[in-house]
């Protein structure tokens, strides 16, 4: 069933919905990795811990640049006018400025694996 | 009822010219206006009077009561303060002893955080919410009005257990194993767990009406970034009572069942772990802190733009900011659980996630800031607490960095530091913005201002008091005093400290009596309030009465009453959308979530007491469970649900009652529709969120417990699971009753009504036949709940799943008695729409719960 109108809301939020998977999943790894004593493993060669939230933090961060850039392209085109004069243009750049923060907020959590040994 | 656009309530083909919601249409309904209407529309809204009164369900008279409830609570809760206080005031004090002590504190935290804070924004957004957004009513006036009651008994009751000695001891947060049978015998911890167990369940209730309220029920033309920043931040608010709340529930469900059946989820020689709780717990209790934040900081940006005459500085940037603070904080519950032996980088990750939150927050202040400094600042009582607000708040903020800082957390944490910045967070960041609300908001309800003198006193008295209060607790704090203790001994320096706190209390109790006496003077609730003192410029300042504005006005801005000073007139003469009551219900017009358009008109219920019978019933089930009267539980149970029954047999799904009805521009609306425009489909859904959301916690405390005990733990050795084939049949069983439900759907589409109910019948034999085989393969193999965490899971899966049974059980003898009443036909048909989304939903939670059971320690290789 589709819902009147609503798709814009979800659509506005998607980086923090990426952020939200990302958080959970580093800290479930962690978790995980400690709980189980692997944290020691390695994984291509890298300390496997540090590697997998890397790993996990570039794809977050890829997936909110890709929002983000289809939020700017969408601005840039000029998209006034198309259902309800210029509401698409503020749903449009509250999915930008919420992809900006979740951004920051994804690089910023994931830096301390650089500084911090997994399961001390 | 067919509407070729799915998007407008208008049909393009005879779309008028202009746009009806466009700025240069002509006012939609023309003078003069038909006789009679005006007192047709009042005679609808009218207010029950005397013994009736009770039934009351408008949103202005409930949202005044619940507000004047929770302040209720704030000042019984303050009391208690008052006691600690005076206990504290000199060294070996035995004014209270240890075990009073511990009653007090706990019972003061819960019912600040439970039985205040949170109903009281609920109130405000009951309360203001219709007004500003021009509705007649939120969509649910009986819901709220029932989570109203419920709240209000039960929370008498709960706070009444102090004076029997019954009050919870354990801490607001009630960490096991204190709180476990073998450390609380008592029935203290059991009022807690299900008395604030079941008040949070009317915190749920207030807030799927709130979310549906602000996506549905806005005024024509009001898109989303034209809505007052308060709406943003209390649909903020709701979305996060709708995932947080889940976590502490499906907690308190855990604990009760450990403490009344011996499930061991908490106790470690038994495969339980007390994190476990604190998880929980936490995933609730961090939210909660910004659940309590954020409807008061959107009315502080409510409230300056007014106070200064100015527009608010980076309205989209503080929407954008609210909704981040409302996920990032979702990230940030371990920092509660510093001091618990959690890996260094997964505190890390919290510690990081805490400092981020601070981000949005900056975003706000700064936009308050700059407001500020735009305009022309007047000192009214308002600002005061405002400008209160920003300096105590931003002090909190500072020692919120600090014990976000592990090592220093280290060091503080369980000391009156940890007290002193909890209390300049919430007193900052709620008691004040409150007050202010009070003040800027009272002549709306009451037509007159509260005094400026009096107001300007509690101001200050409030002020020097709490700072007084809380500053030196960061000295004695940092000195080594440890919370909750019932005393402390002579010559390690806290005796001035502690003196100057309770000196600090008394004054900020004199403040709150000021406020009190400034409302008993000044404030009376009356059924339409006219005037805008403080000139704002959103819509609850129009002329307003019991039936909110008396015709729905077409928006163009954000403060249209800064934009179209004839708004107020046009919106009173009655020349903008629905002037009158066109179905001679009460009614209020349901508009698209993101752009505002009509959709249709949703008849609302009026007076009524079946939702306070429910109240009553639903408050004594969960009352009577704690002191172990079961039968009188049953008793009441069986009342609730019952009345629950007639409320929604006499007052939902009416059908169409008219075609369409006109309500001015040209504009044909339906009265009646089924697809996902319709109100209570969103209430649905929002209740599956919830529901999905418990559901999460379930899984979560299996993946955990798995991860404690370690694979060869999970099952425990000497734990057979069935065989597949029994539960594979089970499954088998409760997916085709969903495939039954389509049938009965398809059944219902052609008008064979009792053939539909009979599918449904067969569909509800399948899901109960299919669960039931579930359970008795379990049951066959010997395991049982009480002996391992593997088995107290398994089966608490089982009775989340049977939970649902019984609802899916009652909801499908309610449709089948409605199809034999002849109340459900091939139109109207919410009933059995909305009894198939939950029963659909009740059909994908038990599969994914059998994987959980059967699959889940298979795949571990166990
Ligand atoms: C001027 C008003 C208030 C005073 C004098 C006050 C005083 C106190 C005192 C003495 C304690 C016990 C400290 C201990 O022994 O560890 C306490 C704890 C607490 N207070 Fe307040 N309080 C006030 C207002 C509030 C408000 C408005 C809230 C929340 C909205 C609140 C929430 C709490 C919580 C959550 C605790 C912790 C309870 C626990 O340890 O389980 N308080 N307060
Ligand atoms: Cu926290």
């Amino acid at each position: 069933m589709q819902v009147a109108g609503f798709s814009p809301i979800p659509a506005a939020l998607a980086g923090l919905i990426v952020w939200a998977a990302h958080f959970g999943l580093i800290y479930g790894a962690n978790a995980v990795a400690c709980a189980r004593g692997l944290a020691g493993g390695r994984w291509l060669g890298l300390p496997l811990v540090p590697a997998l939230v890397l790993g996990l933090t570039a794809l977050a961060l890829l997936a909110v640049a890709v929002i983000g850039l289809r939020a700017w392209q969408r601005l840039e085109g000029g998209l006034s006018g198309q259902e309800g004069e210029n509401e698409p243009r503020f749903m449009v750049w509250l999915t930008l400025a919420i992809a900006l923060l979740s951004a920051l907020a994804i690089l910023w959590e994931a830096l301390p694996v650089l500084l911090v040994p997994a399961c001390a | 009822m067919s509407l070729p656009n799915k998007m407008a309530g208008v049909p393009t083909q005879d779309l008028p010219t202009p746009d009806p919601l466009s700025a240069d249409a002509p006012l939609p309904n023309p003078l003069p206006r038909p006789e009679g209407e005006l007192e047709a529309l009042q005679r609808v809204w009218q207010t029950p009077r005397g013994w009736r009164f009770p039934t009351v369900v408008n949103n202005n008279w409930i949202g005044v009561l619940y507000l004047g409830t929770a302040l209720l609570f704030f000042v019984l809760a303050g009391c208690m303060a008052l006691v600690m206080r005076a206990q504290l005031a000199v060294p070996q004090n035995d004014l209270v002893g240890a075990e009073l002590y511990n009653q007090l504190f706990t019972t003061h935290g819960t019912m600040m955080m439970f039985l205040f804070a949170v109903p009281a924004m609920e109130a405000m957004g009951v309360y203001l919410l219709p007004a500003m957004l021009a509705a007649r009513d939120l969509p649910f006036p009986r819901l709220s009005a029932y989570a109203f009651w419920a709240y209000a008994i039960g929370g008498l009751v709960f706070f009444s257990s102090i004076f029997y000695g019954a009050a919870p001891n354990g801490g607001w947060f009630m960490y096991p194993p204190l709180t476990s049978k073998e450390y609380s015998p008592g029935i203290n911890a059991d009022f807690w767990l299900l008395g604030i167990g079941f008040i949070e369940i009317s915190a749920i209730a207030g807030a799927i009406e709130i979310v549906v309220g602000i996506l549905k029920n806005r005024a024509p033309g009001m898109t989303l970034d034209r809505m007052p920043l308060f709406c943003w931040a209390m649909l903020v608010f709701a979305a996060m009572i709708i995932f947080a709340f889940p976590a502490v529930i499906w907690g308190t469900i855990l604990l009760e069942l450990e403490r009344a059946f011996g499930w061991p989820f908490f106790i470690p020689e038994r495969g339980g772990d007390p994190l476990l709780w604190q998880h929980l717990f936490w995933f609730f209790g961090h939210p909660e802190v910004y659940i309590i934040f954020l409807p008061a900081a959107g009315m502080v940006s409510m409230i300056i733009p007014a106070m200064v005459q100015a527009r608010l500085v980076g309205y989209g940037l503080v929407a954008m900011a609210l909704l981040g603070t409302g996920f990032l904080s979702f990230g940030l519950w371990v920092h509660h659980m510093y001091a618990t032996g959690i890996p260094q980088l997964s505190l890390s990750f919290f510690s990081a996630a805490s400092f981020a939150v601070s981000v949005p927050t900056g975003i706000q202040v700064f936009a308050w800031i700059g407001t500020i400094a735009t305009g022309r600042p007047r000192l009214q009582v308002p600002m005061l607490f405002i400008l209160g607000f920003l300096f105590i708040f931003v002090l909190g903020g500072l020692t919120g960095v600090m014990v976000a800082v592990v090592p220093f957390d280290w060091q503080a944490h369980d000391t009156y530091f940890v007290v002193a910045h909890l209390h300049y967070v919430l007193i900052g960041g709620m008691v004040f913005p409150l007050l202010a609300a009070l003040y800027y908001w009272a002549p709306s309800a009451s037509g007159k201002t509260m005094s400026k003198r009096l107001g300007t006193f509690a101001f200050w008295l409030l002020f020097i008091g709490v700072n007084l209060t809380f500053f030196p607790m960061h000295i004695s704090g940092l000195m080594g005093m440890p919370r909750r203790v019932w005393t402390y001994p002579e010559g390690m320096g806290l005796e001035l400290w502690n003196m100057l706190s309770t000196i600090g209390a008394v004054v900020a109790a004199l403040g709150v009596a000021m406020v009190a006496l400034d409302l008993l003077r000044n404030f009376r609730v009356s059924n339409g309030a006219e005037g805008n003192p403080y000139n704002g410029g959103t819509l609850e300042w129009l002329p307003q009465g019991n039936y909110a504005a008396r015709s729905i006005p077409r928006i163009h801005s954000r403060e249209p009453l800064w934009d179209n000073p004839d708004l107020a007139e046009q919106v009173r003469a009655g020349r903008h959308f629905l002037p009158n009551t066109a179905t001679g219900l009460r009614e209020t017009i349901v508009t698209s979530p993101i752009e505002a358009r009509p959709q249709y008109i949703a008849i609302i219920p009026g007076p009524g007491w079946a939702h306070v019978i429910a109240a009553i019933g639903t408050a004594g089930f969960f009352l009577s469970l704690t002191v172990e009267w079961v039968w009188i539980a049953s008793a009441f149970g069986a009342v609730a649900v019952a009345a629950v029954l007639w409320w929604l047999w006499t007052g939902t799904d009416l059908g169409p009652v008219r075609d369409s009805v006109a309500i001015g521009g040209g504009i044909r609306l339906p009265v009646y529709v089924t697809d996902s425009r319709a109100v209570g489909w969103w209430a649905m859904v929002v209740l599956l969120l919830v529901d999905g959301t418990t559901f999460s916690c379930l899984a979560f405390t299996h993946g955990f417990l798995w991860l404690v005990n370690g694979d060869a733990a999970w099952p425990p050795a000497g734990t057979a699971l069935p065989e597949l084939v029994v539960p594979a049949v089970g499954a088998a069983l409760v997916a085709a009753s969903a495939v039954l439900l389509w049938v009965a759907d398809w059944l219902l589409r052609r008008g064979h009504v009792i053939a539909m109910s009979v599918a449904v019948l067969a569909a509800l034999g399948l899901l109960l036949a299919g669960l039931g085989a579930d359970l008795a393969a379990l049951w066959e193999t010997g395991l049982r709940p009480g002996a391992h965490s593997f088995g107290a899971a398994v089966f608490a899966n089982q009775f989340w799943q049977g939970l649902h049974a019984a609802l899916v059980l009652v909801m499908a003898l309610y449709l089948a008695a409605r199809a034999w009443a002849g109340l459900l036909d091939p139109t109207r048909r919410v009933t059995f729409d909305n009894v198939r989304l939950f029963w659909t939903y009740t059909v994908v939670q038990a599969l994914a719960g059998m994987a959980l059971t059967h699959l889940f320690p298979r795949g571990l290789g166990g």
